[in-house]
């Protein structure tokens, strides 16, 4: 360095402002560094066509996993914390009568198995005498109204609730319960292991037991099992990491990520809409929405090659990130355009009032059967992407 | 003495981090298997910080990546796929590894001209943070290779590092920037370039994905190898715009890897034709040997004990499970409520819990239903917060302790509340809880009012370690330039943060990890635990301690401004002989003995001296605060009686 009274830093830092980096050519600085040469591949876009779709309704049929966030809170610090098996945590169903932390599948089920999906107010009766907090479990489920090009309508489930009762009472209220006895709805969706999720799948296969189940990979031996102990007499589909194609114009993606409560991958569910783009539906997006987006965007074709719409809870990232200053969520939101957005469950109250502040496109709820906030496209909403 | 374990015959079990690790797909699995030890490390606070995680950020872009900051180093780590090779039944999965030191580091100066020009730039993080999509930007950090290895379907894993000592850039024509008239010519004619550490930084982030690999697995590594080999260094041509290799006396390669699992054939580089020779070994270490002294600390050994819960002492052991507590004070209509609801959502997002203790004076407490979602709220008695939380505050917070094990605690005290009172409460709680901060909501529409009017607002904004100035939105610029000179003059060491609504990221304010900002750091290098620094000394006064009300609202605080170092052994002096109408001290100094700032603190009779974690802050002053000073203290021979003449 030719001058010794200023580091190098403290002279590019002032003349930072002045020098531009393609200058760099003609200043005698190599144009390119010498340890990466033969590794510069861009992302290749595989943009896999899943076909078209002419529109997607969402029904919100319960997007309360819980009533209590204390509850649970208190629930799974006292029964070891975030990495303990769920199904140890004497939760409801799977209970022994020993307390927090202390259950397991195997005595549970060994209690219920006989009521089995069709007796299910003697199984709750079981459940309330020997699962801790069962009051506070609700649970997720959403109905998806797939409309085809030709004007047919298809419908499929994306999870299927916690607690028996509430999932019951949930189903009632929006005519789940006939569509599945009708047989109108082809196929359920889990998008991950998770309690609230899928521990109400008798619920389901009380009124349609022959529904095929799409679960992804990662389901652990308890999960699998308890598809079979619910009396499941239908074709079961663990679905690997990566793309799967469904109907024309719907794919599903399977991401192979640890959860919390050892849980392991999360399902989502794409749409291209004709004319408007890609539509996304969620359980939890533990993969976070960056992956989430990325996904598609490298893996999907889809309508003018736009990020339409989005449903479900938008899990933040779990971690924290490096730059505090990074507002993750509301930022990539912005940053993908998505036109139509409907958000409740894991996404947050004040993060949803925070991207209609924002001036995104977020379509209210009713705040009606115990959802709490209209910024949430509540229990019993609906969303519709496309022409409908 | 650490021994490795004794029998690696065991088959690993990789289905603990992938259970459905996957040899048929081995380009997508290798990926996953790396998601899966960085986000399963990462999904619990304690855990995550203990093994050495600073923030992680999913950085992928078509191929995994990812960004990470580590325990000790400002800059942020990138780690993204290049490729996998599969060989027999060894799969190996490449790595590349990068540092993008922060700005003001001064690890900037070994890389590149042109990397330390990006560096300035004011997209340098918005680069950083998607590093992939900016491969020529990405290649300038470059320092490593790592590599994981997965051996017989998932029986033996390795970790592997390998970088240079040194990456030697040297310029052929030199480097000359325009500045002025002339330019001024950074590197002469094969002159140095870039010169960077690249082995003993690429380190530092290998030993933290090591134990997170230990605590994955749930084991420890079983065996250990470290080779090196002469390296090349580069010269850069500015005439074809390429660089070439050149043979190096200086620079070389090194690895460091780490086998887990059921030990089947260690790794030797020296048994193929064409490395023969050139490595050395440095260092071998096979199951059930003594760990070289250099290895012992590694946290790889021991981070499968991390988070084991116990549930005799219902504990997680290995990590510091005590809830941060924040003093969370402000008048009324001042913002608390919206703060504390931003603050336990964005919380629970990151899956720490708040709890949240109440005391309001003539206040409905902070509903459940106003957050709009339930927590645990411990509402204690109504009354002065002087009077009867003192002695109360134990109670509620073993309470809370016993039946939520909070990662936060919010104690919210009303809007008249004195908050000089509870310091000395908060300090007999450092067992079972440790004491983040007093956090005062300011109302930037009422507060110069309120200063004029209560005693008490003067001494919520004197007290607190962080102001965060609130309703800004309501405000033009000039009112909020002066409220925050009010602000700076009454409480010159707090960060005053502007809000609207109450909404304030947490993470600017508040340390995610267990450092505490009232007890002391350390002073020296060798002293990095709270625990057990050597410079706390505590000394009660029991029985003349005595509670002051809101009522006696005759506190005033005094500034002693030093321009001079000050010895250390007088100061505790001191210290150790301030009257007892003085409350607090806090302020930052010179002490002779130490060449870099030092953060003061005395509360109630109790002082701690700490390293100032700040180097460029230039201001160096104390702030005493007590009751009728004027009186009973003066600042003047306080501060003669501490300058060495």
């Amino acid at each position: 360095m030719s001058d010794n009274t200023t580091s190098r830093r403290d002279f590019l830092k002032g003349s930072a402002m002045g020098i531009t980096i393609g200058a760099f050519a003609t200043m005698g600085v190599f144009s390119y560094s010498p340890w990466r040469k033969s590794y510069f591949t861009e992302a290749e876009r595989k943009q896999v066509d899943i076909g078209v779709c002419k529109s997607v309704k969402v029904t919100n049929i319960s997007e309360t996993s819980w009533f209590d966030n204390a509850t649970l809170m208190h629930d799974i610090k006292n029964a070891g914390g975030l990495l303990v098996n769920q199904y140890d945590y004497n939760w409801p169903p799977f209970g022994n009568g020993k307390g927090l932390g202390k259950g397991s599948y195997q005595e549970g089920m060994s209690k219920l198995k006989q009521y089995l999906p069709n007796n299910l107010e003697k199984a709750w009766e079981i459940i309330q005498d020997n699962c801790v907090s069962v009051d506070n479990a609700g649970g997720y489920a959403a109905l998806i109204e797939v409309e085809e090009m030709s004007g047919r309508k298809r419908k499929f489930l994306l999870d299927t609730g916690w607690s028996y009762a509430w999932t019951d009472e949930c189903f009632k209220r929006e005519g789940i319960d006939k569509m599945l006895e009708n047989r109108e709805i082809e196929a359920l969706f889990i998008s991950h292991e998770h309690f609230d999720h899928y521990w109400g799948l008798p619920v389901t296969l009380k009124y349609d037991d022959r529904i095929p189940i799409y679960c992804p990979e990662g389901f652990y031996e308890e999960g699998r099992q308890y598809i079979k102990d619910c009396g499941h007499k239908g074709e079961v589909t663990y679905v690997k990491p990566g793309l799967n194609k469904v109907i024309p114009g719907f794919a599903s993606y399977v991401f192979a990520i640890p959860i919390i409560c050892r849980v392991f991958g999360e399902q989502s569910l794409y749409f291209n809409v004709k004319d408007k783009g890609l539509v996304s539906v969620t359980g939890c997006c533990h993969q976070g929405i960056i992956r989430f987006a990325e996904t598609a965007y490298t893996e999907i074709q889809y309508e003018n090659d736009n990020l339409y719409g989005i449903y479900g809870g938008l899990h933040i990232s779990p971690f924290d990130d490096w730059d505090p200053k990074y507002d993750d969520l509301v930022i990539s939101l912005g940053k993908y355009g998505f036109e139509k957005v409907g958000c409740n469950h894991c996404t947050g109250v004040l993060c949803a009032k925070k991207f209609i502040a924002a001036g995104y496109p977020v379509i209210r709820g009713t705040a009606q059967h115990r959802s709490k906030d209209t910024a949430y496209l509540g229990n019993g909403d609906t969303i519709e992407f496309g022409n409908v | 003495m650490i021994n490795t374990k004794t029998a690696g015959v065991n088959p690993m079990n990789i289905s603990e981090i992938h259970p459905n690790f996957n040899v048929a797909t081995p380009e997508a699995g290798i990926q996953e298997l790396l998601r899966s030890i960085l986000i399963r490390t990462n999904l619990i606070p304690g855990i995550r910080y203990r093994i050495g995680w600073r923030g992680l950020k999913d950085s992928s872009h078509g191929m995994e990546a990812w960004t990470a900051r580590i325990d000790g180093l400002p800059g942020i780590f990138g780690i993204s796929f290049e490729r996998n090779d599969l060989k027999n039944d060894l799969q190996t999965g490449r790595f590349a590894l990068y540092y993008f030191p922060s700005p003001e580091e001064e690890l900037i100066e070994r890389l590149s001209v042109k990397a330390g020009i990006q560096a300035q730039q004011q997209d340098y993080l918005e680069k950083v943070r998607d590093f992939l999509r900016h491969p020529e930007f990405q290649g300038m950090f470059f320092i490593g290779s790592v590599r994981l290895m997965v051996k017989s379907g998932g029986k033996q894993l390795m970790l592997e590092l390998e970088s240079m000592t040194r990456q030697i850039v040297i310029s052929k024509n030199g480097i000359t920037l325009p500045a002025g008239d002339e330019g001024v010519e950074l590197v002469p004619p094969d002159g140095i370039d870039q010169d960077f550490p690249a082995f003993d930084t690429a380190y530092r982030f290998f030993r933290v994905l090591a134990a997170s690999l230990t605590f994955n697995l749930g084991e420890p590594p079983v065996f250990l190898d470290c080779y090196q080999s002469p390296g090349p260094e580069y010269v850069s041509d500015a005439a074809t715009g390429l660089c070439h290799q050149v043979e190096s006396s200086r620079a070389e390669m090194r690895s460091v890897c780490l086998g887990f699992g059921l030990v089947e054939a260690k790794r030797d580089p020296t048994n193929t034709k064409e490395n023969k020779g050139k490595f050395r070994l440095l260092n071998s270490l096979s199951e059930g040997e003594t760990v070289p002294k250099e290895y012992v600390d590694e946290l790889w050994w021991e981070a499968h004990r991390i988070g084991n819960f116990s549930a005799e002492s219902g504990e997680l052991s290995g990590i510091d499970n005590r809830p941060q507590l924040i003093l969370v004070t402000g008048f009324l209509g001042s913002g608390k409520t919206s703060f504390l609801q931003h603050f336990i959502e964005y919380q629970g997002q990151m899956n720490r819990f708040t709890a949240v203790i109440q005391n309001e004076i003539g206040e409905v407490g902070l509903d459940a239903k106003l957050l709009d979602q339930g927590y645990a709220v411990t509402e204690m008695d109504e009354g002065c917060v002087c009077c009867t939380l003192v002695g109360n505050l134990k109670a509620a917070v073993n309470g809370i302790l016993k039946e939520y094990r909070p990662d936060f605690i919010i104690l919210e005290t009303t809007g008249l509340a004195n908050p000089f009172n509870l310091l000395d409460e908060l300090d007999e709680l450092k067992e079972i809880l440790r004491f983040d901060s007093v956090t005062t909501l300011v109302d930037g529409l009422n507060i110069e009012e309120s200063l004029d009017r209560y005693n008490t607002a003067v001494n919520q904004v004197k007290a607190s370690d962080l102001i965060i100035l609130n309703k800004v939105d309501l405000l033009d610029s000039e009112s909020i330039k002066r409220i925050t000179r009010i602000l700076r003059h009454l409480n010159p060491g707090a960060p005053i943060i502007n809000s609207s609504y109450g909404d304030v990221n947490p993470a600017l304010l508040f340390d995610p990890g267990l450092t505490n900002r009232s007890t002391c750091q350390g002073e020296g290098p060798n002293n990095t635990k709270a625990s057990d620094c050597g410079c706390h000394n505590h000394y009660h006064n029991s029985e003349d301690h005595h509670h002051h009300s809101h009522m006696s609202d005759d506190l005033s605080a005094l500034k002693i401004d030093f321009s001079n170092a000050v010895d250390k052994d007088r100061l505790i002096g001191a210290l150790s002989e301030i009257p007892q109408s003085v409350y607090r001290i806090k302020g930052v100094i010179d002490l002779q003995q130490y060449d870099y700032p030092m953060l003061v603190q005395f509360v109630g009779g109790r002082y701690e001296i700490s390293r100032y974690p700040d180097a460029d802050f230039n201001e160096r002053y104390l702030i005493v605060i007590g009751q009728d000073l004027t009186d009973s203290f003066s600042g003047k021979s306080f501060k003669s009686s501490l300058e060495v003449v």
